[in-house]
C-alpha cells in the first residue's frame, strides 16, 4: 500500500517532467509573441565561441523560457493567481473596478524638465521664422486621471495635474489642457479599458476643444458617421495582466465624406508608401488594432487637407494623435504628421521648407514627461 | 603520519581554501578599504563569484579538519569524494553538507520509491516557498525600497522590514528544502538546515533554529578551536566576538555584514549574561503571556537585524532605522502605506502564518486523526495539493520571462 501511494508521487512526478519536455521538443517553435511584442529567442546555434563567451548558455535559456508549452496560459494563471490572492497589480498593470486596467507610469521629472525647455526653444525658433505661427501644445491626461474613481483604492499615481500646471506656466495661453472636459464626458466611452490609449470619442473632444480655442468651427458629433470596425481589441494594458476578466474593448473610426477620401503618404526610414485612405485594415486583423489609425508611428506622414485656405500644419506627436488626425483633416491644405522617435532631421528646416502655418504638438501627459526624443527638436 | 606532518597538511589545506575564498569573494572589499584608508586608487578586480564557492570551500575545509580529528575516515575513492564536494542539489546555496553526515551514504546508497516521493514532496514545497513566497513577498520589500529610507512613515518602514523578514526565510529554506528534496530523490539524506526560526523565544534560540549547518560549522570550526567557553567569561565574549563578525562577513563582502554579525554577537552576549535567565523566567511563570512576550522581543530584533543585512549602504541602514523609530517624524502611515497594506494582506498572512509550525502540526493532526483509517485519500489530497503548488510556481516562473515590450508603441 504504501510503495503504491509512492510509486504514485513518485511516477507522476517523472511522467510532469518528461511530457513537458517532450511537448516543448515536438510542438513548432514561435518566432514572435503578439502579446509582448517582440521576437522570441530562437534556438541559439551551438558553437565554440558561443559556449566560451556564456552566450550559448544565457540564450538556451531565455529560448526555453520563450518557448516553453504554452506560454500565454502560464501567464494568465500567474496574473489570476496574483488577483485572486489579492493583489491590486503585478508591477506593471493596475487591476481596476469594472473591467479597466492602467499601466503603472512613472514620471520623469528631470526629463520632464528637459522636454518643456525643447519644446519651449523650438517654439521660439519657428517665432523667428514666422511671426504668425500658431501653435498648440496639446497635452493629454491618461485614463487614470480621469477614472481616478476604477483605480485601486489609494493606489499611488503620478501627479498628472502639477505636470499640467507647469506646462501651462510655461506655454501660457498655447497649452491645451483636455482634462476638465474629458472628466465631464467620463461616462462616455472615451478612453480604452484595456489599453492605455483614448478612444476615438475621447480624441473627438479634445479636437473640438482645440478647435473652438483656435477660433475654427469644429465639426459636430452628428456630421459625422461612427463605424465599429472592431469588437475583439484587448490592448497594450491587458497584454501585461493577460487573464484579468474583462470584455475586449471596442474601436471606432469617425469619418465624413472628406475624411473617407483622403489618403496618405507614408515616409519610412528605408521607403516611401502612399495609402488610399487615414486607416490601414491590415492591423485589425493582428493583436496591434489601434495601429490602424494613421498605419501606427512612422517618421512623417503627410496628408492632403481638404480646406484650400493656405494653411499648413506640423503636428510633433505620439500615438494619441493617431485617431486624432483624421478630425483636422478638413481646416488645412496639408497636414505633416511627425513622430520624433523616428524623425531625426531637422524640423526648423522643415518648418521654413514647407510654408508651415500652425504648429501642434499631441502627446499624452506620461509621454510628454518622459519621451527622451524631444531633444531632436534643437536639431538645425 | 606523524603529528607534525598531519598538522602541515592541515594547514596547508585551509589556507589554500581560504585563499580562494578569499581571493574571489573579499579581494574587491579589501581593496575598498585600503583606498579608504591609505587614500590609495588601487582600482577594483570586479572578479566573477564562482557559484557555490561559500559553500564547498566550507564542505572542504570541514572534511580536513574532521580527517585530522579522526572524526571520519579517508576517502579514497576520487568519485566519492568528488561527489561530495560537487554535490549539486546542495552547491549553490546550502545546506553545508559535511562530509561526517554522508560518509556512508557516498558509498552505498537505497534508493526507493517512499524515499523518492518523499523528495518530490519536500522539493515542491521548496520550490513554492522560494518562488511564490519569497519572490512575492520580495516584491513588496522592493516597493518599499524604491522610497527613500528617511521618508518612510512608521508603519511603511515595519512593513518593508517585515517583508525583508519573510523573504529572507521563505528564500533561503526554500532553497534547502529544494536540495533536501532533490538529495533524496537521489538517496542522499541531508540534515535539516531551518526548524521554524520564526517561532524562536529568544536570540539564542533563533541562532539554533536558523541556518542551522552554517552555525554549527562556526561552532564546531571556529569557536570550539578558539577554547569556546572553556578559558573563563573575558575569553569567551571575545570568542563570540570573533565567530559573529566572521559569521556576518560569510555572508557578503561589506562592513554591513560584519555589523549584522556583531550585532547578534552582543545580543548572545547579553542573553547569556542576564536576559536569558530572565526570558526564561518569564515563559515559566507567566505561561503563554510570557511565550509571547519572549516571542515579540525575539522577532521585533531580529526583523531590525535583517534591515542592517538587506540595505548595503550603511547611511541608509541609518535611515531606514530612523524611519523604523519615527525619529524623522514622516508620520504613522499615508494612502501609500494603505495600498500597499491591502495589496499583499493576504500574501502577508499567508507568510506569517506559513513561516510558524502551525501548517504542519495542522496537517499532522489531519492526516493522522482524520484520514487514519484512509490513507489513500489522505495521500491523494496531499498529491494534488503538490500538483496545484507546482503548476502555479511553474507559471510564476513562466511568466517571471514574459516581458511585454510596449512602449515603443505609445
Amino acid at each position: 500500500m504504501k510503495n503504491k501511494k509512492a510509486a504514485i508521487t513518485s511516477g507522476g512526478f517523472v511522467m510532469i517532467l518528461v511530457c513537458l519536455l517532450l511537448f516543448c521538443i515536438i510542438i513548432p517553435d514561435k518566432q514572435f509573441s503578439d502579446n509582448e511584442n517582440r521576437q522570441l529567442q530562437q534556438m541559439p546555434k551551438l558553437t565554440a565561441s558561443n559556449v566560451a563567451s556564456g552566450d550559448y548558455m544565457k540564450n538556451f535559456e531565455s529560448y526555453a523560457s520563450d518557448n516553453i508549452i504554452a506560454r500565454d496560459e502560464w501567464v494568465k494563471v500567474k496574473n489570476i493567481t496574483d488577483m485572486v490572492s489579492g493583489k491590486k497589480d503585478n508591477g506593471s498593470a493596475y487591476f481596476g473596478k469594472d473591467g479597466y486596467l492602467f499601466p503603472i507610469d512613472n514620471i520623469d521629472e528631470m526629463q520632464f524638465q528637459k522636454n518643456l525647455a525643447y519644446v519651449k526653444t523650438f517654439i521660439d525658433k519657428t517665432d523667428k521664422i514666422n511671426k504668425n505661427i500658431n501653435i498648440s501644445v496639446i497635452i493629454a491626461p491618461t485614463s487614470e486621471e480621469i477614472y481616478k474613481d476604477k483605480m485601486p483604492e489609494n493606489a499611488p499615481a503620478p501627479n498628472q495635474w502639477k505636470i499640467l500646471k507647469e506646462s501651462r506656466d510655461c506655454f501660457g495661453e498655447m497649452l491645451i489642457n483636455p482634462t476638465g472636459i474629458l472628466s465631464q464626458h467620463k461616462r462616455e466611452y472615451i478612453y480604452y479599458k484595456t489599453d492605455h490609449h483614448w478612444t476615438t470619442l475621447g480624441a473627438y473632444y479634445t479636437y473640438k476643444m482645440w478647435a473652438e480655442q483656435n477660433g475654427l468651427k469644429p465639426l459636430k458629433k452628428e456630421d459625422f458617421n461612427v463605424e465599429v470596425v472592431s469588437k475583439d481589441f484587448y490592448g497594450t494594458t491587458y497584454s501585461k495582466a493577460a487573464g484579468f476578466k474583462t470584455k475586449p474593448d471596442y474601436i471606432e473610426k469617425f469619418t465624413n465624406s472628406a475624411i473617407e477620401h483622403t489618403g496618405m503618404k507614408i515616409e519610412k526610414v528605408t521607403q516611401t508608401k502612399s495609402l488610399p485612405s487615414l486607416f490601414d485594415k491590415k492591423y485589425l486583423k493582428t493583436k496591434d488594432k489601434y495601429s490602424y489609425f494613421l498605419s501606427s508611428n512612422n517618421p512623417m506622414t503627410t496628408i492632403s487637407g481638404t480646406a484650400k485656405n493656405g494653411h499648413n500644419i506640423l503636428v510633433i506627436k505620439d500615438s494619441y494623435a493617431n485617431c486624432f488626425v483624421p478630425f483636422i483633416t478638413g481646416h488645412f491644405d496639408h497636414i505633416y504628421v511627425t513622430d520624433l522617435r523616428y524623425y531625426k532631421q531637422s524640423l526648423t528646416q522643415f518648418v521654413k521648407e514647407n510654408k508651415i502655418t500652425d504648429i501642434m504638438f499631441l502627446y499624452n501627459v506620461v509621454q510628454f514627461s518622459n519621451d527622451r526624443n524631444m531633444v531632436y527638436l534643437l536639431k538645425d | 603520519m606523524n603529528n607534525i606532518k598531519a598538522k602541515g597538511i592541515l594547514v596547508v589545506n585551509v589556507a589554500i581554501n581560504l585563499g580562494i575564498l578569499g581571493f574571489f569573494k573579499y579581494v574587491d572589499f579589501m581593496i575598498g578599504n585600503i583606498n579608504v584608508t591609505f587614500g590609495a586608487h588601487i582600482p577594483a578586480m570586479n572578479l566573477p563569484l564562482p557559484i557555490g564557492i561559500s559553500f564547498y570551500t566550507f564542505q572542504v575545509m570541514s572534511y580536513v579538519i574532521d580527517l585530522y580529528k579522526g572524526k571520519v575516515k579517508v576517502q579514497k575513492d576520487l568519485i566519492a569524494f568528488g561527489t561530495y564536494v560537487a554535490l549539486f542539489p546542495q552547491l549553490i546555496a546550502g545546506p553545508i553538507v559535511r562530509f561526517e553526515t554522508i560518509e556512508e551514504q557516498l558509498k552505498k546508497r537505497h534508493v526507493d520509491p517512499e524515499m523518492f516521493a518523499s523528495g518530490v514532496r519536500r522539493f515542491t514545497i521548496g520550490m513554492a516557498k522560494k518562488v511564490l513566497l519569497a519572490n512575492n513577498i520580495g516584491l513588496l520589500w522592493e516597493s518599499v525600497m524604491k522610497m527613500n529610507p528617511g521618508d518612510l512613515p512608521v508603519a511603511t518602514a515595519w512593513i518593508g522590514a517585515v517583508a525583508f523578514t519573510l523573504q529572507i526565510y521563505f528564500d533561503f529554506s526554500g532553497y534547502s528544502d529544494m536540495a533536501i528534496g532533490l538529495g533524496k530523490m537521489f538517496g542522499f539524506t541531508f540534515l535539516e538546515n531551518f526548524n521554524y526560526p520564526y517561532i524562536s523565544k529568544s536570540i539564542t534560540e533563533f541562532w539554533r533554529r536558523w541556518h542551522i549547518s552554517l552555525s554549527s560549522w562556526f561552532k564546531e570550526y571556529v569557536y570550539i578551536p578558539l577554547g569556546g567557553n572553556r578559558h573563563g567569561i573575558k575569553r569567551q565574549i571575545l570568542n563570540i566576538f570573533t565567530v559573529w563578525a566572521l559569521t556576518g562577513l560569510w555572508h557578503g563582502a561589506s562592513w554591513n555584514f560584519v555589523i549584522w554579525g556583531i550585532y547578534f554577537a552582543i545580543l548572545l552576549i547579553i542573553e547569556k549574561l542576564i536576559l536569558g535567565r530572565i526570558l526564561q523566567k518569564l515563559q515559566k511563570n507567566f505561561g503563554i503571556l510570557g511565550n509571547i512576550v519572549s516571542g515579540a522581543y525575539a522577532m521585533v530584533l531580529i526583523t531590525i537585524s535583517w534591515v542592517i543585512f538587506a540595505i548595503g549602504d550603511l547611511n541608509s541602514v541609518k535611515e531606514y532605522m530612523g524611519s523604523l523609530m519615527n525619529l524623522h517624524n514622516n508620520g504613522f502611515a499615508n494612502s501609500n502605506t494603505w495600498y500597499l497594506l491591502s495589496s499583499n494582506l493576504t500574501l502577508l498572512i499567508i507568510c506569517i502564518i506559513g513561516s510558524t509550525d502551525i501548517p504542519a502540526k495542522v496537517w499532522e493532526k489531519v492526516y493522522s486523526v482524520r484520514l487514519q483509517n484512509k490513507p489513500l485519500v489522505g495521500s491523494i489530497i496531499e498529491d494534488i495539493g503538490l500538483l496545484i503548488l507546482f503548476a502555479i510556481s511553474f507559471a510564476y516562473i513562466v511568466a517571471s520571462t514574459y516581458n511585454p515590450f510596449l512602449y515603443f508603441r505609445f
